[in-house]
């Protein structure tokens, strides 16, 4: 029975993953408690004190139509996690059976490899766009879009992965004792994924934040009065040089999230090996 | 030592098939083997790199597809059984593996490990039941049974090891399969897993097929040993006859090739000429022929079958 | 003397107290002369052949005091191609795998060449002809073929010969084999163990053998220093050692050995395993595994018992009983 203090270990023996769980978790938490601690209403219009510099009052400063930055950038927060977490379920969902699958059925694989292959060969915003299009714009349309884009790079990760895996010789063992596939792959391949796929869901998080926020700002993602990163920046455009804050915030979140989130993941998949439990933990 | 035979091989033949740029090849890794296990002894395959003694093994626990041939056991060809059939007969036959760092899934903990056969077929009764014949096999391999939480990486290659028969004698199988089980291992902790084989052996009364290059340990530990030469078995005879007086070539090459703990008895030069040739392309006649120091024109065109020979042995020779 | 080492140490870098991994470890190699360095894993044979060459890896580990002296000059602080390159004939290395010692994108011929190049030791002639004398010496017929071929196209044996060619390239005064026949067939290994004695004496070299396999030991090396846990437990004559092996260890190891000719049944094991370098506490390595055990061996410094010429044990406790093949008590 592993306390609290032992789950935290690895995080608080490494500076920087520390570091990364702060943001992380003042992102969330500012998300969670958005109503409580955003002293204005982010949808507020207030046109007479539209792109006031950061004061005491408006701690971000406001926008071409007075709303202020912070309450923005604090509900902002809400789509980040909605759009990441989504697009990583998706991309986990769809990309790892299509990577387990194809490296455990080889001749199916190589059919399915070559359509992942396909779907890779577009520019990832260009297929995001294309779906788009297809689907219709919108926070849920953005998800399922750019986890598309995603669900490749996780399909050939975890299908390389699964390759190597399959020929270790502890599956081999398995396999000799009367193991079926189902088996080795839950029991063996699957485990040891995760690894691998942990770093690949904070790297996917990361940067569906910025697909989102690509989509947002060429206005196809979510609808223009939501508060979202993507859309801040865009429409901060105009705007840079008088009032170079609405750019700075919201931009500053992507990144601070982002990073975060490498972080956090660092320490999730060493947490996660045996082999690095006990004395050897933290070292780094 | 050996009751009446509990396994037997005919004729059994395995091949891979190689792509060399364009050309396909066909590799020959056991070309006609043919042998039998007698229950409680253990059988020494002995052969260097290349010889097909490691895929003897693996097209014993279908980790290799045979293309043909039979091998029985408990009255029938476990290589065309139904399915259903096979899952009991992978309980029976066992294989422990050369590389004890390999061998072990480093995330499970090495208490799932051993009861990983038990676990894929629902052997055990409830949880109590799991951990009480863990730590049984632990004990019966000389560890203690608070091993069975810890994980591979903080055991020796040697207590590794000694997991990975344990997990091979969980629950009780009637062949053990050892491909190299001691090759990865120092000589001090050799010594201490062939004991312990050997133990096994006596109480468990296990059969074992001991495959492995090393001829020394090969010669200590078996009752009768087979010599694998190129996919064939050349030799098969009681393991005294075989270091006393051996018939095939071959035999008499490695055996004076082993090196010697004695200063005073030097090897001066190998008995087998050059290197084995490639496994791809083999000429007609012995495959031995090459390198053979008693080699004739007959040897050439005519490949020899493996026939009884003085003393009980078994020889693929025609001038032994 | 052609090789002297005194007193090394490797241990592991910025460690405080010091966590050495070879321990005060001394022995000497005179031209034509064999040495086997045995011992089983861990011990730090290897170890040592790297501090000689100067190739230990940085920054883990670092050579902590001792002296190298190669025809009487310290190259401790040399790097290592200056200790291939000395002008009195240096040091020279081949390792285990020779499919990963040798380039696998590279003809083997230009590999002989490079290294000829590399050291400009052509002495003079062209690098090819220097190549085909390189594989003439290893007895290699075909050379022409041969020097084309790439590494995956050889075989073990073929592979090792080309390792020793290279190695060969700069007319070393001291070879350095580490483990290189273990990777290798038994019969094939018989080979290339005759041709190494061969060049030995041929070109009177000093030859440092690594192994673990104390058959090999008794076939090739003229002396030997069986190594535990870092440190030297036993230095003497091979037909000495074989004959009358004092130290408990080099007994326990001989004892183990499976010996086809006399099967008795069970073996004998030196019960335990080898420490950790961080359990290795003061007094002897050995201590906790050994049958002669007593008080004073488990602190304080080591005796190096006389047991004959050339012949040293470091225990309180050397045994003189008989070794594998006889000799009297």
């Amino acid at each position: 029975m592993q306390t609290l203090a032992a789950w935290f270990a690895p995080f608080l023996k490494r500076r920087l993953s520390l570091l990364g769980l702060i943001i992380l978790g003042t992102v969330i938490l500012a998300a969670l408690f958005a109503p409580w601690i955003t002293p204005f209403d982010p949808l507020e219009i207030d046109p007479i004190n539209r792109l006031t510099p950061p004061n005491s009052v408006y701690l971000f400063g406001t926008d071409h139509f007075g709303r202020d930055t912070f309450s923005r950038v604090v509900y902002g927060a809400r789509l980040a996690l909605l759009i990441g977490t989504g697009v990583v379920a998706f991309a986990l969902a769809t990309g790892v059976p299509i990577g387990v699958v194809s490296a455990l059925f080889p001749r199916l694989g190589l059919v399915l490899m070559r359509l992942v292959d396909l779907l890779m060969a577009f520019p990832a915003l260009l297929l995001a766009l294309g779906l788009i299009v297809i689907l219709g714009q919108g926070v849920v349309n953005a998800i399922l879009a750019i986890g598309v884009v995603y669900l490749t790079t996780t399909a050939r990760i975890t299908y390389s992965v699964a390759l190597r895996l399959k020929a270790e010789t502890y599956v081999e063992a398995g396999a000799s004792m009367g193991g079926n596939i189902w088996w080795l792959a839950t029991r063996h391949v699957i485990p040891n994924l995760v690894s691998p796929l942990l770093v690949q869901a904070s790297f996917v998080f990361a940067f569906a934040q910025l697909g989102a926020a690509s989509l947002d700002f060429l206005g196809l993602g979510a609808p223009p009065d939501v508060p979202s990163w993507g859309n801040m920046l865009a429409e901060s455009r105009r705007f840079i040089t008088r009032a170079p804050w609405l750019l700075f915030y919201p931009g500053i979140m992507i990144v601070l999230t982002a990073f975060s989130l490498n972080l956090v993941g660092d320490a999730l998949r060493d947490k996660l090996d045996p082999r690095f439990r006990g004395e050897l933990a933290g070292k780094g | 030592m050996s009751g009446e035979p509990i396994l037997e091989a005919e004729g059994l033949r395995t091949s891979f098939f190689v792509k060399r740029g364009s050309r396909k090849f066909e590799l020959k890794a056991v070309d006609d083997v043919s042998f039998h296990l007698d229950r409680g002894e253990i059988l020494g395959l002995v052969g260097e790199t290349g010889c097909g003694k490691t895929t003897v093994g693996r097209s014993l626990v279908g980790l290799a597809k045979a293309k043909a041939g039979t091998v029985t056991y408990g009255g029938e060809n476990i290589l065309s059984v139904r399915q259903s059939r096979l899952r009991d007969i992978r309980l029976k036959i066992r294989m422990v593996f050369q590389d004890p760092y390999a061998s072990l899934n480093p995330r499970r903990s090495i208490g799932d490990s051993i009861a990983e056969a038990g676990d894929i077929h629902n052997h055990f009764k409830d949880k109590a039941d799991r951990a009480g014949q863990i730590a049984r096999a632990l004990e019966n391999v000389g560890l203690d049974a608070a091993y069975a939480d810890r994980f591979p990486h903080e055991l020796s290659g040697g207590q590794r090891q000694r997991v990975g028969i344990a997990r091979s004698i969980l629950p009780e199988p009637d062949i053990i399969i050892a491909d190299e089980p001691v090759s990865a291992l120092d000589v001090s902790i050799q010594a201490q897993v062939l004991n312990l084989l050997m133990d096994l052996r006596k109480s468990m009364q296990l059969t074992i097929l001991f495959i492995s290059h090393d001829l020394s340990v090969v010669g200590q530990i078996s009752d009768r040993i087979a010599v694998m030469y190129l996919g064939r078995i050349v030799e098969l005879a009681e393991a005294g006859e075989l270091f006393s007086s051996p018939a095939h070539p071959y035999t008499e090459a490695l055996i004076a090739a082993i090196p010697k703990p004695d200063p005073s008895r030097k090897i001066h030069a190998s008995l087998a000429r050059g290197e084995p040739p490639s496994r791809l392309e083999l000429k007609p006649g012995c495959t031995y022929a090459d390198r053979c120091p008693i080699r004739q024109e007959r040897c050439l065109t005519d490949a020899p079958d493996l026939k009884p020979s003085a003393g009980g042995k078994l020889v693929a020779c025609h001038f032994a | 003397m052609v090789l002297r080492v005194n007193d090394l140490s490797v241990s592991i870098a910025n460690s405080d107290p010091p966590l050495d991994i070879v321990k005060g470890v001394s022995l000497e190699i005179g031209e034509g002369e064999i040495l086997g360095v045995v011992g089983e894993s861990g011990c730090g044979k290897s170890m040592t052949s790297l501090a000689i060459m100067g190739l230990l890896p940085k920054p883990a580990l670092a050579q902590r005091g001792g002296e190298i002296l190669l025809e009487g000059k310290d190259v401790s602080d040399l790097p290592p191609y200056r200790r291939i390159e000395q002008d009195c004939g240096g040091i020279s290395m081949i390792f285990q795998e020779p499919m990963t010692s040798l380039n696998p994108v590279m003809r083997v011929g230009e590999q002989i060449m490079e290294a000829l190049r590399v050291h400009d030791a052509g002495s003079g002639r062209a690098p090819e002809a220097r190549a085909r004398e390189l594989l003439d010496l290893v007895h290699i017929a075909d050379a022409a073929h041969q020097l084309s071929a790439y590494p995956h196209e050889l075989s073990g044996g073929m592979r090792q010969r080309i390792m020793i060619a290279i190695a060969l390239a700069c007319n070393p005064k001291v070879l350095i084999a580490d483990e290189p026949t273990t990777a290798l067939d038994v019969t094939v290994q018989a080979q290339i163990l005759s041709l190494i004695r061969e060049l030995c004496e041929e070109l009177s070299m000093a030859v440092l053998f690594i192994t673990h396999d104390l058959g090999v030991v008794a076939q090739l090396a003229d002396r030997v220093v069986v190594m535990y846990a870092g440190q030297v437990a036993e230095t003497a004559d091979v037909d000495d050692l074989f004959a009358r092996p004092a130290h408990p260890y080099t007994h326990g190891l001989f004892s183990c050995l499976p010996d086809p000719e006399n099967r008795s049944g069970y073996l004998n094991p030196i019960p335990g395993q080898a420490p950790l370098i961080t359990d290795i506490g003061d007094g002897c390595a050995f201590a906790p595994r050994c049958r002669f055990v007593t008080a004073e061996c488990r602190s304080g410094l080591l005796p190096a018992a006389d047991i004959a010429a050339g012949h040293l044990a470091m225990c309180h406790h050397p045994q003189g009983s008989t070794g594998p093949n006889g000799g009297s008590r």
